[in-house]
């Protein structure tokens, strides 16, 4: 598939993922770089530089909050994200939409393959 | 490709140096936390024009002030090259000073002159006229300007006329870029980091 178009995808879902893993569990951003690789397994590939712009902008939007976690011994502090109420009721948004065009998808694509 | 953090960190700081210096080192604290564990390490120039495209609030200058800005710096680029070259005419002839002495003072006075504006503008981004009155140039990307860049965006003070039709093109393209501007990929911008005069 054309490369442009699989990074449009990406885009345009990686808030509802970020929201999503972030509603689990709070996370550090490498290691949401870490678990969307893993959980993907590898589909995502997602560079840091992807990452952070968006939790940057869940962030001033009021969706997901920050807090900065100390690290024993001589640890760099590690900024943590987890989800607010109003990221929440995004994600459910999200979702909704999200498997209402999956379903779209699947019957045109299920339409052409029956032509 | 960086193989020390304290390195890469470096660089990345260079990179985001038009953000605010609190916000800027936040990023960096975060960042130093979190690809302290990474295998390999982003290339600084992807991650930064990311992180700006998000993060950096750019506000184009108008004529007017870019204008006053040049005004400074003529100013000064000319005071500065005379105070170079004019010992060199005060001294009384024929017992003037040799040519091991006129030369290098020549070369400094033309040098300083033409060197003026890109060596301000690759090196931290602002000439003294620009850091008067809160101006700065920064690639499109937010990034800081380059040597290239800086070099590029001169060429039309090279011709009075080209100078002049260059200038005019502040008034019709959208982000307030002269013709130069554009073809190097820059902006001249109000300094994002604060403390600087409103327009």
């Amino acid at each position: 598939m054309d490369e442009k178009v699989v990074k449009e995808l990406k885009r345009g879902t990686l808030e509802m993922v970020i929201l999503s893993l972030l509603s689990e569990s709070q996370q550090y951003g490498y290691q949401l770089v870490s678990e969307i690789d893993r959980r993907s397994q590898g589909m995502f590939g997602l560079a840091e530089g992807s990452l952070y712009p968006v939790l940057y902008r869940l962030e001033d939007g009021g969706l997901i909050e920050a807090r900065w976690e100390e690290r024993e011994g001589r640890g760099v502090p590690r900024k943590y994200y987890c989800v607010t109420a109003a990221g929440l009721d995004m994600l459910e948004q999200l979702k909704k939409q999200w498997q209402g065009f999956v379903t779209a998808v699947d019957n045109l694509l299920g339409g052409e393959g029956n032509v | 490709m960086y193989r020390n953090l304290d390195i890469w960190l470096k660089q990345m700081a260079k990179e985001l140096r038009w953000l605010p210096a609190d916000r800027r080192d936040e990023i960096l604290t975060e960042l130093r936390g979190d690809l302290a564990e990474a295998a390999a390490l982003p290339t600084p120039a992807h991650l930064a024009a990311e992180i700006l495209s998000t993060e950096l609030k750019i506000s184009q200058a108008g004529f007017g002030r870019r204008a006053l800005a040049f005004g400074i710096d003529f100013v000064l680029s000319v005071a500065v090259s005379v105070a170079f070259i004019l010992p060199i005419a005060l001294v009384p002839r024929p017992e003037g000073p040799g040519l091991l002495v006129i030369i290098p003072l020549a070369l400094t006075g033309i040098a300083t002159a033409v060197l003026w504006f890109p060596f301000f503008e690759a090196i931290i981004g602002q000439t003294p006229g620009k850091m008067l009155l809160g101006l700065a140039v920064v690639g499109e990307d937010g990034r800081p300007c380059t040597w290239g860049q800086a070099w590029i965006r001169r060429i039309p003070y090279l011709a009075n006329a080209l100078f002049l039709i260059d200038a005019v093109f502040v008034f019709f393209l959208p982000l307030r870029q002269r013709a130069f501007d554009r073809v190097a990929k820059t902006l001249v911008i109000i300094d994002p980091r604060g403390g600087v005069i409103n327009e």
